[in-house]
C-alpha cells in the first residue's frame, strides 16, 4: 500500500472515489482492512506536511476509469469494467 | 461458533457481491501525466476564541477572532524519485505564537529506495516535525484532533521551534504481512528564532539574542499487521544559547538544553478512537539568570484522548491532560518558596480537561467546538520569566469554535 513506484521505476499514480462512496468504503474495509477516515488522515498528513503525495480523488467510477486510462502508471478500483482493452485487470474476487 | 460461522457466511456473501477490479493502464499520454506531476492544495479556517482567567490568547480576556489559519501548498515531481514541495501558512493565534506569514515547509523529497516492502525517503530543506503523534499536522485545522492541542506536548509557545527545522530528515518504512508496518524517522537541523518568538519564550526583559544550536530527533512507529493499534516512541535533544545584549540586559549569557522523550499509542476503531502520549522532559538552564546558575528540572506528563463517531458527520471528543515542570515539585511549593512568593505554586503544573465536537458539513467543510477547563499556568507564556501579574488565576477556562475548508 505504501509503495510509490512500479518495479520498472515508474511512479504510481493512485485514483480513488470520494470517501462516502460505497465502493470506496468497500475497498477500504475489505481490501485494505482500514476505515476510510484512517485513509483520510494518512493522506491529509502526506498532503499538508510535505511528506508525500495523496491519491487523486475523482467523482465517479466513470471518471476513475477515464483518469486511469489517460495516466501512465495509474491504478484504481472499480466494480465492473465493460471494456478491458488497454488495462491490466486484477479481479479481486473473494 | 455459530456467531463466527454466521459472520463468515455473511462476509463471504457480501464479498461475492463485490467484484473489485484493480486497473492499470500500460500506455502513456503526456497531457494527463503533466497534470499529475503538479498538485496544489490549501486550507482556510477562521474561529472565535474566548479565554477567561489567563493571557493564553490576549491580555484583556475579551472574545477574540485571533484564530486564523490559512495555508497553500504545492508539490511538483521532477521524476519518479525527486519531488519539490512547499507550504506557506498565515497564522494568527494572539499571544499563542507570533502572528504572520511563514514558510511552513520547503523541501526536496528524494525517494532513495522503493519496493514492495521497503521505502526510504530523504527530505532536504525545511521539513516538519514528524516525530510526535500530531506534530506534523498541528497547524492543519482538520487534520488535528482539536482546535487547541494538549499544550504540554504541543506547546504553542514553542510552536515555531518545535514545528520543524532547516536541515535533513530521513524516513525509512517497512511493511510485511507477518509483522506489520514500521516507520523510522531521523532528523537533524535548526530553527531560526524570531524576536517575537524570543519574547514569547523568555520575556520582553531579555534584550539579548537566543539561537538554536541544533535539534536532533528520532522516532519509531509500529502498527501490527491489520491491527487497529499503532505504537510509537520519540527522542529529542536540542541546545539553545543566549548571548546577552551588551548595551542593557537584565540577564547574562546562558545555555538551555532540552531533552524530550515520548511514548504514544493510538487505537482507531470503526466508532471509537483512543490515543495518548506519555512524556518526560529535561530542561537544563546554565547561566542566564546569573553566571553560576544551573538547574535541570525533569518534567513529566501524559494525556489520554477519546473520540467517538456518532455518525458520518458528528464526532465527539474528550481528553484529560496532566503535566508538571519538575517531578520533585509537582504542586509548585518549592517554586513559590524559591521565588519568595513572586511566582505562585500553580506555575509549576498544567492540567486540562477538554470536551469538544466536530461536525462535517461536507467532505471538505467542518466545524469544531470545544471547551477547556485548565488548572495551573505551567504552559502559559512567557516561559522562562513568568508573568503572575496577568496570570493571576490558578483555574482558567477556554472555549472556541472554528470553521474550516480545505482543498
Amino acid at each position: 500500500m505504501r509503495q510509490t513506484q512500479w518495479s520498472d521505476g515508474q511512479r504510481i499514480t493512485v485514483f480513488v472515489l470520494p470517501r462516502h462512496h460505497v465502493l470506496h468504503l468497500q475497498f477500504s474495509k475489505e481490501r485494505l482492512e482500514m476505515y476510510p477516515y484512517q485513509l483520510d488522515r494518512i493522506w491529509n498528513k502526506l498532503t499538508y506536511s510535505g511528506l508525500g503525495v495523496a491519491p487523486f480523488m475523482v467523482t465517479s467510477p466513470a471518471a476513475l476509469i477515464d483518469a486511469v486510462r489517460k495516466t501512465p502508471g495509474a491504478i484504481g478500483y472499480i466494480k465492473k469494467l465493460k471494456d478491458e482493452k488497454g488495462f491490466y485487470v486484477i479481479n479481486a474476487k473473494n | 461458533m455459530l456467531l463466527t460461522l454466521k459472520t463468515k457466511v455473511e462476509s463471504v456473501f457480501i464479498k461475492k457481491l463485490l467484484l473489485l477490479t484493480a486497473v492499470f493502464y500500460l500506455f502513456s499520454t503526456v497531457v494527463m501525466a503533466t497534470e499529475q506531476n503538479f498538485q496544489l492544495h490549501g486550507f482556510v479556517s477562521q474561529g472565535i476564541i474566548d479565554v477567561n482567567g489567563s493571557n493564553f490568547v490576549n491580555d484583556g480576556g475579551s472574545l477574540s477572532t485571533e484564530l486564523t489559519e490559512l495555508g497553500l501548498n504545492g508539490s511538483y515531481h521532477f521524476s519518479s524519485t525527486l519531488r519539490l514541495t512547499g507550504q506557506v501558512v498565515y497564522l494568527d493565534g494572539g499571544n499563542r505564537y507570533a502572528k504572520g506569514v511563514r514558510i511552513d515547509y520547503a523541501l526536496l523529497d528524494w525517494s532513495m529506495y522503493d519496493n514492495d516492502n521497503w521505502q526510504t525517503n530523504v527530505y532536504l530543506g525545511r521539513f516538519k516535525n514528524n516525530h510526535w503523534l500530531y506534530s506534523s499536522s498541528r497547524d492543519i485545522p482538520f487534520a488535528r484532533p482539536s482546535i487547541i492541542l494538549p499544550q504540554s506536548v504541543y506547546f504553542d509557545g514553542f510552536r515555531d521551534i518545535a514545528v520543524g527545522a532547516d536541515g535533513i530528515a530521513v524516513k525509512i518504512s517497512h511493511s510485511d504481512d507477518l509483522y506489520g508496518d514500521f516507520d523510522f524517522n531521523l532528523s537533524y537541523g535548526t530553527s531560526a528564532i524570531s524576536d517575537e518568538q524570543a519574547e514569547i519564550i523568555l520575556s520582553k526583559f531579555a534584550q539579548g539574542k537566543i539561537k538554536q544550536d541544533y535539534d536532533v530527533q528520532a522516532s519509531f512507529y509500529w502498527r501490527p499487521t491489520f491491527s487497529s493499534w499503532r505504537f510509537g516512541v520519540s527522542l529529542l535533544d536540542s541546545v539553545f544559547s543566549y548571548n546577552t545584549n551588551e548595551g542593557i540586559d537584565l540577564f547574562v549569557d546562558g545555555e538551555f538544553s532540552f531533552q524530550f522523550y515520548t511514548m504514544n499509542a493510538l487505537y482507531e476503531g470503526e466508532d471509537w478512537e483512543f490515543s495518548g502520549e506519555v512524556y518526560q522532559e529535561k530542561f537544563r538552564t546554565e547561566g542566564f539568570y546569573q553566571p553560576q546558575y544551573d538547574s535541570s528540572p525533569i518534567g513529566q506528563g501524559a494525556y489520554l484522548q477519546s473520540r467517538y463517531k456518532v455518525n458520518k458527520k458528528l464526532t465527539l471528543l474528550a481528553r484529560y491532560e496532566h503535566f508538571y515542570n519538575d517531578k520533585k515539585d509537582k504542586n509548585g511549593k518549592k517554586l513559590e518558596e524559591a521565588t519568595e512568593g513572586l511566582v505562585p505554586a500553580y506555575f509549576a503544573y498544567h492540567r486540562d480537561t477538554t470536551v469538544g465536537m466536530s461536525y462535517d458539513f461536507a467532505s471538505d467543510v467542518s466545524l469544531r467546538l470545544e471547551y477547556h477547563w485548565f488548572q495551573g499556568a505551567g504552559r502559559l507564556t512567557p516561559v522562562v520569566v513568568p508573568n503572575p501579574k496577568i496570570n493571576d488565576s490558578k483555574n482558567w477556562q477556554l472555549w472556541a469554535a472554528q470553521l474550516m475548508y480545505w482543498f
